[in-house]
């Protein structure tokens, strides 16, 4: 049961802002849909690159370390 | 490998598609697009685009709660129940293991959504005549997204409980869904070592929201071609940077 309302009040306090925004957007400044944002698609190249060079050097230094075993 | 990769994925995928989590998901869902495509209080301009909205609303929904319920107690209760070990005294290596846990259980959720965009597709032909490209592409966006939660869900099973590992799904789900919108706006609002840190959990949270072409679809928009080559790519690169993650993970373990 605490679990149960762990898990409530968790969804709850994340619901919360999601509506906030969602009323925020409703107002009539009008923001870029996201295929329309430039930003949007430089942060999804960097987050690619940033995760495939992080992956690459601990990869790597696995990959040395078993080597050296 | 091949062949004990097709069986193990094909146990994983009966033993998902008894579960009643998706059975209920897709009863419930199949319900409420029939009453959004049945109910004809607005004009029918309106009413499609009531159907367009609700109708992939319920598959991310369905797919997402399912995917998530599915993943999250799949290997721990093997493990728990002990069937397990007499695959792993096979000569199967674990992640092979794992990968047909998660597409066993994918493609189990895959067939239930299946059924909610097939019905969604007749309603918008019942109304329309015609069924736009776009339905087709948000529909396979929506199920690209459902995949990396699932591989999300699988990546942080094998580091915690069924119920830690659900609620920390969700968690990072809706954090990864108001991503865009709301935690941009907080790391602009920020200062000092906080900026850094919301910029630090932003840089590593998965982006929900740009598999979402609902909008596209209600208002008839149209979106670059580029762009979603770019989102595909980069679903399937989350994916199987968590799908790795969980091998190297479990393959540590004591089991």
């Amino acid at each position: 049961m605490r679990k149960l309302w762990t898990v409530l009040a968790l969804i709850l306090w994340f619901v919360a802002p999601t509506l906030a925004h969602e009323e925020a957007e409703n107002g009539h400044h009008h923001e870029p849909h996201h295929w329309e944002d430039t930003l949007v698609r430089r942060e999804l190249v960097m987050q690619m690159v940033g995760m495939g060079i992080l992956g690459g050097m601990i990869g790597a230094y696995m990959a040395s370390r078993r080597v050296t075993r | 490998m091949l062949r004990s990769l097709c069986a193990l994925v094909k146990l994983s995928f009966l033993e998902a598609v008894r579960r009643q989590i998706l059975h209920v998901m897709v009863l419930l869902s199949l319900a409420v697009i029939a009453l959004a495509g049945a109910v004809s209080f607005f004009e029918l301009g309106v009413q499609v685009k009531i159907v367009k909205d609700t109708g992939i609303v319920m598959i991310l929904l369905a797919g997402s709660l399912s995917v998530v319920f599915l993943m999250s107690g799949s290997l721990f209760h093997d493990i728990e129940q002990r069937t397990l070990y007499p695959v792993l005294a096979r000569p199967i290596p674990r992640g092979l293991y794992l990968l047909a846990r998660y597409l066993g259980a994918l493609g189990a959720v895959y067939a239930g959504l299946s059924l909610i965009a097939l019905t969604l597709i007749v309603l918008l032909w019942v109304h329309l005549h015609y069924v736009s490209t776009l339905a087709v592409i948000a529909i396979a966006f929506t199920y690209l997204e459902v995949a990396l939660v699932g591989a999300l869900a699988l990546l942080l099973s094998t580091f915690f409980t069924p119920a830690m590992t659900t609620t920390i799904t969700l968690f990072l789900y809706l954090l990864g869904s108001i991503k865009m919108g709301y935690l941009h706006h907080v790391t602009e609002r920020n200062e000092g070592m906080m900026r850094w840190i919301i910029t630090a959990v932003s840089a590593v949270l998965p982006n929900m929201e740009a598999f979402r072409f609902k909008d596209a679809l209600v208002h008839d928009l149209s979106v670059p071609s580029g762009y979603m080559v770019l989102v595909a790519v980069y679903g399937i690169f989350y994916s199987t940077l968590c799908l790795a993650v969980s091998i190297w993970n479990f393959n540590r373990r004591e089991v």
